[in-house]
């Protein structure tokens, strides 16, 4: 049997001919799909790098349902390890984009490790002004707020 | 603005439920847009360990910081309460927090405290949570459970290493669960109490673990809807039984002390694959039962008499694909075969029709192992593969097996000896 195909297009005009299965990972996708069947689907928000990372993730992580018990691609071991290398090799602004990308496709797993990459570069941070370095965030608070601030939330190191 | 300040509120809480709560509540000196955004995050771990290795700080900092934090979270639900605690911290306290986050709605609670003083009474307000779906509890807590005990919504209970105030406590909490899907249990070694009786007709996942508890009383497993079974102990009890599960896909059991009967195993018959690691008490045949579904056994070698149960296995498991010989690496050695080891009276059928592949791991080569691998190979009609991994790393005596081995005439003209 062929495995029905679909073609998802960035915002630079460029087509991406995707496994059904493998797109229906997106919730807005699967979706799509079913009030227009046998449509180009336009992602005008999504340049062709970043929908090709996350096609590439998807395919890792599409469920072969082929009815053998047994032949699972991979385990979710290696799953968990390959979606860490995947996180690592991309930088913080493709990360956002990425991010945001399952965020409007709704894609939850790829959101979850994503948001968990992020999450672990603040943690990594010692105090706020390291994160501010890290994510270019722009300090609008006075010295005096600032202060007050850290007198209210003691927190321990 | 920058690129993750201009993410939506949703998006950030989304991002900071990963992050450590004690990280967390930095980010409200970031800027205005991240001011109150910690008061939002839905998922709070409060971690307090007062080894040098992960040292944070004096507990009064401590407890200031998790009333302040908790007292100020403003989401509408609580998805998540972890508390990791050691010695030093007043159960008073533990016990507000843990009502706070009741009182909050939570979802899901994760609670280890190691003390030497005494167990961690849980409020009475969280057996009669409506919302609480998973609850893990680990090391000293004691599990007082009132005759008032309601958890509808809960789905999955982890219980490891702690206290049950008398024998009726962990089936009254199961009664008062009915949507419960997954358990486990773990027991330890000052566990007073004796039985240890599962009825729970929607669990679908069970994991028994006692390595550590020694005499014990009644053993009962009553859980229709079964899909995952899991049962590993050195314990002896007086008197075990399993009701039948008719759903059950994977089971693993693993007894070293204990002797079964066959009418225990009974309750198995529908597993596809199964893992034995036990001794019966005595092989009956016809044993009354039939495994039609089982495709992948695991037998380990552990026990005397493990050649009966594979004889037995054999003969009530038509449809066997997928054989295995295995011995843990904790095991010193296996039980070799004895010599005049009796093979089934008649071929069974799963040799006939189904094995296709075979392993027998530490394989001691012995005159009693060679006369049941002779039966195997020669019997097993469709056989692919059979591999042979010698317990032995001396050449000369894995040379001789292994000529032996490749000597043996087999019925299935494919079959395939390999030998590690």
């Amino acid at each position: 049997m062929s495995k029905k195909m679909i073609v998802l297009k960035s915002s630079e005009g460029v087509s991406f001919v995707v496994e059904e299965a493998v797109a229906r990972q997106s919730k807005i996708i699967s979706f799509l799909v079913e009030e227009f069947p046998d449509r180009e689907l336009p992602l005008t928000n999504m340049t062709s790098e970043i929908l090709r990372k996350t096609i590439e993730y998807c395919k890792k992580h599409v469920v072969e349902d082929d009815g053998g018990g047994d032949s699972s691609s991979s385990s979710s071991g290696d799953l968990k390890e390959w979606d860490v290398k995947f996180v690592a090799e991309i930088d913080q602004p493709r990360l956002m984009d990425l991010l945001m990308a399952a965020n409007y496709l709704d894609i939850p797993s790829l959101l979850d490790v994503t948001c968990q990459k992020v999450a672990d570069t603040i943690a990594a941070c010692n105090d706020e002004k390291e994160i501010r370095a890290t994510f270019n965030i722009e300090n609008d608070f006075t010295e005096e707020e600032v202060e007050a601030i850290r007198m209210e939330n003691q927190y321990p190191i | 603005m920058d690129i993750i300040s201009a993410l939506s509120d949703d998006l950030l809480l989304r991002i900071l439920s990963f992050v450590p709560t004690k990280d967390v509540m930095a980010t409200c000196l970031l800027s205005k847009k991240w001011r109150f955004l910690w008061t939002s995050v839905s998922r709070l771990d409060y971690y307090h360990y007062n080894d040098s290795v992960v040292d944070t700080g004096d507990y009064k900092n401590f407890s200031q910081f998790v009333y302040r934090s908790l007292l100020s979270n403003k989401a509408p639900v609580l998805d998540k309460l972890s508390l990791k605690l050691c010695a030093d911290c007043p159960f008073i306290d533990v016990e507000l927090w843990i009502s706070i986050a009741l009182s909050h709605r939570v979802r899901e609670l994760q609670i280890d405290v190691v003390s030497k003083e005494g167990y961690l009474s849980l409020p009475s307000s969280l057996y009669t949570s409506e919302t609480l779906e998973i609850l893990s509890l680990s090391n000293s807590v004691v599990l007082n459970v009132p005759l008032s005990v309601c958890l509808p919504s809960l789905k999955a209970l982890s219980l490891d290493r702690v206290d049950y105030t008398d024998n009726v406590t962990l089936p009254r909490l199961l009664s008062g669960s009915p949507n419960l899907e997954v358990l486990f249990m773990r027991r330890h070694h000052g566990d007073a109490t004796t039985d240890v009786i599962v009825i729970a007709p929607s669990l679908k996942s069970l994991t028994m673990l006692d390595i550590d508890s020694e005499a014990c009383g009644r053993f009962v497993v009553d859980t229709p809807s079964l899909k995952h079974l899991e049962i590993g102990d050195f314990a002896v009890y007086s008197f075990r039984q399993m009701e039948n599960m008719p759903a059950l896909e994977k089971a693993g059991v693993y007894m070293r002390s204990s002797v079964v009967t066959q009418k225990f195993l009974k309750a198995l018959t529908s597993v596809h694959r199964l893992s034995l690691y036990l001794s019966l008490s005595e092989v009956m045949h016809p044993s009354g039962m039939t495994f039609n579904q089982l495709v992948n056994l695991d037998l380990y070698t552990f026990h005397e008499g493990w050649w009966d149960l594979l004889t037995c296995m054999l003969q009530d498991s038509p449809n066997l694909r997928f054989l295995r010989l295995l011995k843990l690496i904790t095991d010193s050695k296996s039980k070799e075969t004895p010599v005049g080891w009796r093979p089934p009276s008649s071929v069974p059928e799963c040799l006939l029709c189904s094995l296709e592949a075979f392993v027998w791991n530490r394989y001691n080569g012995g005159q009693g192992d060679r006369e049941m691998a002779k039966y195997l190979l020669n019997n097993a009609a469709c056989l692919k593969t059979a591999r042979f991994s010698p317990a032995s790393t001396d050449l000369e005596e894995k040379y001789q097996m292994l000529k032996v081995l490749s000597s043996v005439p087999t019925t299935s003209a494919s079959c395939q000896l390999l030998f590690d």
